[in-house]
């Protein structure tokens, strides 16, 4: 327990506690006083008046909400990346600002664009050129979105659904905002968010879908996916959870240039690292089922080959793996109560083999089986 | 507030942030936000202005961290940059010089307590309108000190540096502050031995 001189009327109005007790009615602190009131019966006219003081001086002082704090704290932030961006000495091509890409032949379910992949390249060399320009790009829409577009917030404890103009819903995470605007000039709907939401977004192809967040952007047809862009932290990342979408930096997005993006699948994420600059591919924790009927995963003496497919085909993973060295392998196991990666354990188990995860697609290392 | 600097002071945080990492100064912003606030809006009503000259001091700050050293504590430190900021800001458009920025009059509007009685209430709020009273007989800038010193708990040294005064002219400023304080709880007493009744009930 505290143990104060207090010697004059000052000394009390100065002291931390005694604030705590008057402006916050802080009862720990409050027990203290009570009974140092009762030791000092004769000082009682210093705590009156220093009361009264205390919350003279303390009158008109407001609380900003947090997420008007965090506002304004991004915006500094902001304002100083855009100066540093202005200030880049020279141009490095090894400067390791390239997007980390698989390079080996990895044949996606999906498919990546020829054209996409060059761009991630062709990006690669222009952007930090680009860059002065591009952020200035960012900037400029924002301000434009903060003026027409409309600003939801949520400043509840739990997630708050928001219900979009175009028929999509938003779960806005506490803490959040996000400014939506339709542009009819580029028949675009855009969404600059800050936070954390999980977004259902409406079909309607001629309208693209465009979430910006000050380090991503995500473009989407229609499809259900999350975003999470919270200031204070390091990692941006998106998570799919079905359909498709295509995932840039803002700074190359907002270019004039051909933008370096790539696509995410469901069970995908991407993340990018603020400070190294740099987009990775990585999968969900707990991939999830997206084919609708997947069948049940109980084989046996099935080739390997077989079950590797079946599991691409219902997670939506990209399994990839030397068709030539698995051609001899069989495997009889009943996997259905297990999660994907307790189904690709086992499997892998069974036939000595191990796994690696790049950039979203399991790679299987394998000897094969005698025969 | 960021997890990296969770458990550090402000001056640590501050010699992280003079290394050019802005997650530091995201910190100190967030940390201190609340406050440069308040002490702003102390010297205008127009709030805007206020977060303005926030936002423009921790961007000089960061601009020009290179010439900038270790500071012994940074909350006052940016105070005085604001104060200063503020200053040269009201002068361009109001009648006041850059060492003429004035703390606004004193709000009397105090908090409204649903626990206390209404007699009480009314003898609170006589008690303060007296408080009111003697602290608008003092000068502005003893306002400020007595602001400075009882409610940001800065000591002499600390209000010398947020308002550009020579310790010794603290001292002074403060000495009279305080006796005027004295005078206001012994007005109490003598006068009002109700009150003190009434509030001896209340504190127990």
């Amino acid at each position: 327990m505290h143990n104060f001189e207090i010697n004059s009327i000052d000394d009390l109005v100065a002291n931390a506690s005694f604030q705590q007790w008057i402006l916050s009615n802080d009862e720990k602190e409050g027990a203290y006083w009570s009974r140092w009131i009762a030791d000092n019966p004769e000082k009682l006219e210093w705590v009156a008046a220093a009361r009264s003081v205390i919350q003279v001086l303390a009158a008109n002082t407001v609380a900003l909400p947090p997420d008007e704090v965090a506002a304004a704290a991004a915006a500094i932030q902001h304002k100083i990346l855009l100066e540093e961006n202005q200030h880049v000495p020279g141009f490095d091509l090894h400067s390791g600002r390239k997007i980390r890409i698989n390079s080996l032949p990895v044949r996606f379910k999906w498919g990546i664009a020829a054209s996409l992949l060059l761009a991630i390249f062709a990006g690669t060399l222009i952007v930090q050129t680009a860059k002065v320009k591009n952020a200035r790009a960012y900037e400029s829409i924002l301000d434009k979105a903060t003026k027409v577009g409309t600003t939801y917030r949520n400043n509840s404890p739990g997630a708050r659904r928001i219900y979009l103009p175009d028929g999509s819903e938003v779960d806005l995470q506490t803490g959040s905002s996000l400014i939506y605007m339709v542009e009819d000039a580029v028949a675009r709907r855009e969404i600059f968010l800050t936070g954390e939401a999980f977004f259902n977004v409406a079909t309607d192809p001629s309208h693209p879908f465009i979430v910006y967040t000050s380090n991503i952007v995500t473009r989407v047809l229609g499809t259900s996916f999350r975003i999470k862009a919270v200031p204070d932290e390091t990692v941006a990342s998106i998570t799919v959870c079905t359909g498709k979408v295509s995932v840039y930096k803002t700074a190359s997005f907002t270019s004039q240039d051909a933008a370096e993006g790539f696509v995410l699948t469901p069970n995908q994420k991407a993340e990018y690292d603020i400070k190294k600059e740099q987009i990775s591919k990585a999968l969900v924790e707990s991939p999830q089922v997206t084919k609708k009927d997947p069948g049940d995963f109980s084989f046996e003496g099935a080739p390997v080959i077989q079950i590797f497919r079946e599991l691409q085909d219902a997670y939506g993973i990209s399994i990839v793996f030397d068709e030539q060295t698995l051609s001899t392998c069989s495997v009889t196991a009943v996997l259905d109560d297990k999660n994907f990666y307790g189904k690709l354990n086992t499997v892998c188990k069974i036939i000595n083999a191990t796994y690696e995860i790049i950039d979203g697609t399991i790679v299987i290392s394998a000897k094969g089986c005698k025969s | 507030m960021n997890q990296t600097f969770s458990g550090y002071s402000d001056e640590e945080i501050w010699s992280v942030f003079l290394t050019g990492d802005s997650a530091a100064l995201d910190c100190i912003v967030k940390k201190h936000y609340n406050l440069l606030y308040n002490y702003g809006r102390k010297f205008t009503q127009d709030t805007d202005l206020v977060k303005d000259c926030i936002q423009e001091l921790f961007l000089a700050l960061w601009k020009n961290r290179a010439g900038t050293g270790n500071t012994a504590c940074v909350k006052y430190y940016l105070m005085k940059s604001l104060r200063r900021r503020l200053a040269r800001e009201l002068s361009k458009t109001g009648n006041i010089t850059p060492e003429s920025l004035e703390f606004l009059q004193l709000n009397m509007q105090l908090p409204q307590s649903p626990e206390v009685q209404k007699i009480q209430e009314e003898r609170h709020a006589e008690l303060s309108a007296r408080v009111v009273q003697a602290i608008s007989a003092l000068s502005k800038r003893q306002q400020e000190i007595i602001y400075l010193r009882f409610y940001l708990n800065a000591n002499a040294a600390e209000i010398g540096l947020i308002m550009n005064l020579s310790r010794q002219s603290v001292y002074n400023l403060l000495q009279l502050a305080i006796s005027r304080l004295r005078e206001i709880s012994d007005t109490v007493f003598k006068h009002d031995i109700g009150y003190l009744l009434l509030l001896l009930a209340l504190f127990h």
